[in-house]
């Protein structure tokens, strides 16, 4: 009960004016970069973070959460309208949504994806509220070897989620962990990597990183083929009948099972629930055949399946300082920046930042629904934005924002730098959730292992000395032997789609 | 297969280039080990610097040498008419490339709204092949209505120009 009345102080601040205005612009925002093609939610959200600079804390994560999540929501209505998905998450909702488009239903499938997405959503938040003091306690207990352990685990999940090809996988977390290297030396202080240059001291900037393999490979990627123009399906009504909204209740209740249950898994990418949500509901179907041809259950099920997803991510972060995604190690990243460091201590330290965030989740999810729905023919008019404006328009603001950071154009040719690094590994079908993963969680790593071997003055047998971290270790290193008959090349579509 | 299924068989540029990305990181793998070596391994309270990159470099030698071997060994994931962009999309990512190095060589020379007016301008009519008018129009917004957002709303120091008019009407 006591969590509750944190809760409710959380929400007598974040429902305050300004915190309300952060989430509304965060929605907006968000909504505005899932509904554009060429550009995802990892980069988003990393080309904004510099916008947060001036705020503070709570605010800052507000902001960014409600991009987060704002951001699958727009792509939905890309889905529907346009069959084009401004996300990965969002393709599965091409197959029914599109097709009630073109029936003239355009509104219905709106209408119950957002409905979805907000019980979705709650629900999500509401476990995390539920989970997050057991969870903390649990982590609280942990010392460095059951740490090393725990992130062992939860990379090894990266790894063999991210792709078919886990030798690539592994490789880019190898490359992630050694750019997580360059600067000091955490414990003895002495420059690594940094090749004499003053500026990679501070080791390298993760908003910069993330800017250039997502926000600039992602549209070189995108500048190779020339953008298909947009023919968007009209809009009647945007209410459901009452036997479409009969059909989505349990399609609905499932999803939100499912994307809450994935979403806690490292690793697990967030079109996955989408897929597992629309199989299930075809397979439970009586009438399987509808499916493909404007089935409500086809939208209702992967798109709350994706938002409880996207909230449920958000509980390893909080309590136990482990990013699942790209996004999230952005968010971590964004948390960091600003001097708070995610995981069990964030619950003890500052529970002025989280429980606010907490609370905004709430009303975040809740702004989304009411917001969108009216606002969806000004998203479909800035589909007609000519691409060749608003790529220019992201590339200016990618390098506003590297320069903001660093506060000099060396950053900015950093940025580029890993720019046309994500364009190659993007051509080359390299995931990149791994190497961003590992780039933030690497020092963290580094430091655990080192801290557990000097108390055991070197011996690796501590690793092994508490049941919990000999699980974690045992169950890692099955996860990774399991991926072995898989050591097989990757299909072309599959990797790209992981790189969303 | 993707390659049969766009009535092509080739694949031979992808497997290289696949190949040579294997020896790329095998290349990077050796690097990080020999980097490595000039850091102590171990100290008298337990691992020091060259620890971590150690074995970090040790498994991306044998992971990019299982690489090299599954891209040598296996067909091609896709044919290469889908890993080679056309002419025009060549064309986009090689201007947008250079546009990219030349704002960063630009930006602290002479000044923001120059750089963003240049790099604006070119890359709509490259990308877009917009009318003339209408691309300096926009890349005016761009430099300038940009330029006042971030530094004086948003606090967001970006370099003033010192040429000509410019810093006469502020910027």
């Amino acid at each position: 009960m006591e969590t509750f009345g944190f809760l409710m102080q959380g929400f007598a601040v974040a429902l305050q004016p300004n915190y309300l205005l952060l989430a509304l612009a965060g929605c907006f925002i968000g909504t505005l970069v899932g509904v554009l093609p060429g550009i995802g939610p990892s980069a988003g959200t990393a080309i904004l973070l510099p916008l947060t600079f001036q705020l503070e804390p709570a605010g800052a994560i507000i902001l960014l959460s409600a991009i987060y999540y704002g951001a699958q929501y727009g792509g939905t209505i890309t889905s529907v309208l346009l069959s084009v998905p401004g996300e990965a998450s969002s393709v599965v909702t091409c197959f029914d949504g599109y097709p009630m488009a073109q029936q003239g239903r355009a509104g219905s499938a709106l209408c119950v994806a957002a409905v979805g997405s907000f019980v979705g959503g709650t629900v999500a938040t509401f476990g995390l509220v539920v989970a997050a003091p057991t969870m903390v306690a649990i982590a609280l207990q942990f010392g460095p070897a059951e740490q090393f352990a725990l992130m062992v685990l939860g990379l090894s999940l990266i790894m063999v989620l991210a792709g078919k090809s886990v030798v690539k996988a592994l490789i880019m977390g190898m490359l992630g962990l050694i750019l997580g290297m360059v600067g000091m030396d955490p414990t003895a202080g002495v420059p690594r990597f940094t090749f004499g240059q003053m500026h990679l001291l501070g080791g390298l900037d993760l908003v910069v990183v993330v800017m250039g393999l997502f926000g600039i490979g992602e549209i070189l990627v995108s500048l190779e083929k020339k953008a298909a123009p947009a023919i968007s399906a009209s809009i009647r009504s945007l209410l459901p009948t009452r036997e479409e909204a009969r059909q989505s209740v349990a399609p609905i209740a499932r999803g939100t099972l499912i994307g809450f249950a994935l979403g806690l898994i490292p690793g697990m990418q967030p079109s996955l629930s989408t897929f597992v949500s629309y199989m299930a509901e075809r397979r439970l179907s009586r009438t399987p055949e509808r499916f493909g041809n404007g089935a409500i259950e086809g939208v209702a099920g992967p798109e709350t399946a994706n938002n409880a997803f996207v909230n449920a991510a958000l509980i390893p972060l909080f309590t136990l300082g482990i990013p699942t995604t790209a996004t999230i190690a952005v968010l971590q990243g964004a948390f960091m920046m600003h001097g708070v460091l995610p995981g069990p201590l964030l619950f003890r330290d500052h529970p002025d930042i989280i429980w606010p965030v907490i609370a905004s989740l709430y009303v975040g999810n809740a702004l989304l629904l009411v917001l969108n729905l009216p606002l969806i023919g000004i998203w479909v008019s800035l589909l007609r934005v000519p691409y060749a404006l608003l790529y220019v328009l992201i590339l200016i603001f990618t390098l506003i924002g590297a320069y903001s950071i660093t506060g000099s154009s060396y950053g900015v040719g950093v940025m580029i730098f890993f720019g046309v690094v994500g364009y190659a590994l993007r051509k080359l079908d390299f995931p990149l959730a791994p190497l961003v993963l590992t780039f933030v969680l690497g020092p963290l790593i580094e430091r655990a292992l080192r801290a557990s071997l000097q108390m055991s003055n070197g011996s690796p047998s501590i690793l092994f000395e508490s049941w919990t971290s000999t699980v974690l270790l045992v169950a890692a290193c099955l996860i990774l032997l399991s991926s072995v008959p898989r050591l097989s090349p990757v299909n072309l579509n599959e990797a790209r789609e992981d790189n969303e | 297969m993707a390659g049969e299924k766009h009535g092509t068989t080739s694949g031979g540029l992808v497997k290289t280039v696949q190949q040579a990305g294997a020896i790329a990181f095998f290349i990077l793998g050796g690097f990080i080990l020999w980097d490595a070596s000039h850091f102590r391994y171990l100290t008298a309270i337990g691992p020091g610097p060259g620890f971590f990159p150690v074995w970090v470099g040790g498994f991306l030698v044998v992971l990019s040498a299982g690489l090299f071997i599954q891209a040598s060994t296996s067909e091609a994931t896709f044919a290469d008419e889908e890993f080679v962009p056309d002419r025009d999309g060549i064309r986009r990512v090689l201007s947008t490339l250079v546009a990219l190095v030349l704002f960063v060589w630009a930006l602290e020379r002479i000044g923001y709204s120059p750089t963003a007016f240049a790099f604006s301008f070119v890359l709509l009519i490259i990308f877009g092949r917009t009318r003339i008018v209408i691309s300096l129009a926009l890349s005016v917004l761009v430099s300038v209505v940009l330029f006042y957002i971030f530094n004086h709303l948003l606090g967001v120091r970006l370099p003033s120009s010192p040429l000509g008019l410019w810093p006469a009407i502020g910027i």
